[in-house]
């Protein structure tokens, strides 16, 4: 019975609907489940063995009418949806013989600039793909596969249309298009004629098709200065300005924390552009649009070199604030190390009254008494005494330092009766939060695309850029594996996990950082651990061990000597 | 005679039981009275920290349901912040209180706005802080439709970190790692 419902529901909608596009989603709609109680109900009714005769006629004509619907409507209703895409695999499975590919040129306004996209060619009609449209006018595409959804954003703009429906959504409002847009070996592809209708909602400039000359024009350029982003690394900030068309740009240093980009015959909207960044490199961006150009001015924290190139596909410039450079020396020289909390924020308390500032600044001294006397290299402290330091300026002493590595020294703490016991470490995990996860593949895939194009990051660049990001993640992970063996031999309690996670603290480190956890100050048999210098002593014998080694593997697999 | 007597009677009877539920129909056959409670709770999946703080893991417990899916996160964040009724461990300080809560459908993400007490109250710890913060993302995410992120305020602003570790200035998605089954 219910069965049938849903097939019944989704004809009415389709009636009423976006013409003939079915929806599996539909027939969950709050209305057919009130229909389908109902048609539940009357089948109680009918199987009421209570029921007079007459009732007993009307039931058994009632179970023959449900029976033949049981068997016919979902005939009725199969039938009526494979038609759409019975047509559509039939006419790619023939048109892969019909369709021809060819160029098609953009031209934008002036002539100043043009590009080749590609178009097929089905019965007379020139088709070019939605991906290239998306690239080029710099969209946001999200696909359904299920539905056969399309939906292209810019901004507060959104046109949603299906995949071989004539019907398209600009904001709300649907609008019909004489020839639809359909797919060929997998790829969605959109008729160029119609090209200006169906992006008409999202576009910000205007499209013209010329099919004698094959030219496609791009005029009007309002608003050609389109988005400004920006993707803070470990090490430096990158800005992108998104262009819809290839401007000419110049990029100065006026001030020494300040980078002024002139975008000539750049047209933005100063609003959208402007961004509070505050990542310790670049305090923000403002942008203001001047009579012949947009001015985007970086304002920075403090002076730091920077790097302009242009990237195609989408246009866009991309300035590097404090750009990576290749590491000449490849000895460990520097070592900074981060004794957590201090002044106003005591970090964890024990039961006992033991404050976790206190325990870690302590064993921090003693760990940087025992590399200088045993390796003769430079330790710095975040802090050496009972002071508040910001999480920001920790990362930001040990960058200034040019630091090789940094190691933060934090007592845990949890909640509950049991409260934790052991010591474990941590390294910085930039993956764990879904968008950064996102930004570096997107950001990738992109760079990885334009090895061609003659200003872009070159391949060997972009293999460098790679690798001063994985190499710190692999070395972070090497580092905090060997401070938790190192741990293990000198402590007798329990060793609970090397793992990874977002902290802030070592989110601005250019160099491979670890956080250790020596033992839980929440557990008070562990507090009082805590509080005994021999154990304090231990915990940084077993954390100079670790940096012993850390530093000879490194320096071995450099191919340097070892030094003493 | 008795017979007849005896078969009229239970006819009558019939016919009456008949009749009775033939107008009371609606409520034997559509309102199924030991159905209705069900229908208002739900089973929740908690998730608290393990007694050796290494680990989430999930408490089911009956809830209300809730009119709206806002109403239905509070209850839930009111539930975590009462603690486990298993042999579980706390993750949300008893005296943190929630100030607000907002749900932005397009960004699949909620926003819970916590006292001053949920952070100075707490006892701060890397395994600390991410056995209460991925309490909060992971029941927030595994029962609420259309969520897959979760913001932490507190008074209504973003803050670094809750006791100087994990970084919560941005929402977070589910942290599977941290659960153990
Ligand atoms: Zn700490």
């Amino acid at each position: 019975m219910k069965r049938i419902l849903r097939h019944r529901n989704l004809n009415k909608f389709r009636c009423r609907g976006l013409g003939g596009l079915s929806l599996p989603r539909i027939c969950f709609s709050p209305g057919g489940d009130r229909e389908a109680k109902h048609v539940f109900a009357d089948r109680q009714r009918g199987d009421n063995p209570y029921g007079s005769n007459p009732k007993g006629v009307i039931l058994i004509g009632l179970m023959v009418i449900a029976l033949i619907a049981l068997i016919a409507l979902p005939l009725l209703a199969q039938e009526e949806i494979n038609p759409v895409r019975g047509k559509s695999s039939e006419a790619t499975a023939s048109d892969k013989y019909r369709g021809t590919s060819n160029g098609v040129k953009v031209i934008y306004d002036e002539g100043q600039a043009e590009a080749t996209i590609k178009s097929l060619t089905f019965q007379g009609t020139d088709f070019v793909y939605l991906k290239e449209m998306v690239k080029l006018f710099r969209l946001d595409l999200k696909w359904d596969a299920i539905t056969k959804k399309v939906t292209l954003t810019s901004g507060p703009d959104q046109v949603i249309f299906f995949v071989g429906s004539s019907q398209i959504m600009v904001n709300d409002r649907i609008k019909k298009i004489i020839q639809p847009s359909r797919f060929s070996n997998g790829a969605i592809l959109l008729p160029i004629e119609f090209l200006s209708e169906i992006l008409d909602g999202v576009l910000k400039a205007k499209i013209d098709w010329d099919s004698k000359t094959r030219i496609l024009k791009v005029s009007g350029g309002r608003l050609n200065v389109r988005g400004v982003r920006h993707f803070s690394y470990r090490g430096s900030t990158r800005i992108v300005i998104d262009l819809l068309r290839p401007l000419s740009y110049k990029a100065r240093k006026e001030l020494p924390d300040q980078v002024i980009i002139d975008v000539y015959g750049g047209e933005c909207n100063p609003g959208e552009l402007s961004l509070e960044i505050n990542d310790g490199r670049v305090k923000n961006i403002q942008a203001f649009q001047l009579p012949n150009a947009t001015q985007i001015v970086v304002r920075l924290i403090q002076g730091l070199p920077y790097k302009d190139f242009t990237l195609k596909n989408p246009h866009r410039i991309v300035l590097d604030i404090n750009p990576p450079q290749k590491r000449l020396d490849y000895k460990i020289t520097t070592i900074v190390i981060d004794p957590g909390h201090g002044g106003k924020d005591p970090g964890a308390i024990g039961r006992g009254g033991t404050r976790e500032k206190d325990v870690v600044l302590a064993i921090a001294k003693e760990l940087k008494r025992l590399i200088s006397e045993r390796l003769g290299i430079r330790v710095v402290l975040t802090r050496t005494g009972d002071y508040f330091v910001p999480l920001r300026e920790r990362t930001a002493r040990a960058n200034n330092e040019r630091a090789d590595l940094f190691i933060s020294i934090h007592a845990n703490a949890a909640l509950g009766r049991g409260r934790g016991e052991g010591f474990e470490t941590y390294f910085h995990s930039l993956a764990l939060t879904k968008e950064a996860k996102a930004v570096a593949r997107r950001e990738n895939a992109v760079i990885r695309l334009e090895k061609g194009s003659r200003k872009a990051m070159s391949q060997a660049e972009f293999i460098l850029w790679d690798m001063a990001h994985n190499t710190y993640l692999n070395e972070s992970s090497d580092l905090a594996i060997l401070v938790q063996e190192g741990l293990d031999k000198k402590l007798k309690i329990r060793n609970r996990k090397v793992d990874q996670a977002h902290f802030y603290v070592l989110s601005g480190a250019d160099m491979p950082s670890i956080l250790v956890e020596v033992a839980f100050i929440s557990n008070p048999r562990e507090e009082n651990m805590l509080r005994n210098l021999d154990f304090q002593k231990r915990v940084a014998e077993g954390l100079y061990n670790a940096i012993a080694l850390y530093k000879r593997n490194f320096e071995r697999s450099m191919g340097l000597a070892i030094t003493p | 005679m008795k017979r007849k007597k005896v078969l009229v009677i239970l006819g009558v009877l019939i016919l009456l039981i008949v009749a009775i539920l033939l107008t009371q129909r609606e409520r034997v056959f559509y309102r199924i009275p030991f159905l209705a409670p069900e229908e208002n709770v739900k089973l929740a999946r908690l998730y608290f920290a393990s007694p050796d703080a290494d680990y989430l893991r999930v408490e089911a417990r009956r809830i209300l349901r809730e009119e709206s899916i806002t109403d239905e996160a509070k209850a839930l964040v009111e539930e975590l912040i009462k603690g486990p009724r298993e042999n579980l461990d706390p993750t949300i300080p008893p005296e943190t209180q929630l100030r607000e809560l907002y749900i932005v459908p397009e960004e699949k993400c909620v926003y819970l706005d916590f006292n001053q007490a949920f952070r100075t109250n707490h006892p701060g710890g890397s395994a600390g802080e991410l056995l209460t913060i991925y309490s909060l993302v992971n029941t927030m995410i595994d029962n609420l439709e259309g969520i897959e992120r979760v913001q932490i305020l507190v008074e209504s602003e973003t803050i670094e970190t809750l006791a100087g570790h994990i970084d919560i200035t941005k929402p977070l998605s589910r942290n599977a790692p941290l659960v153990e089954y």
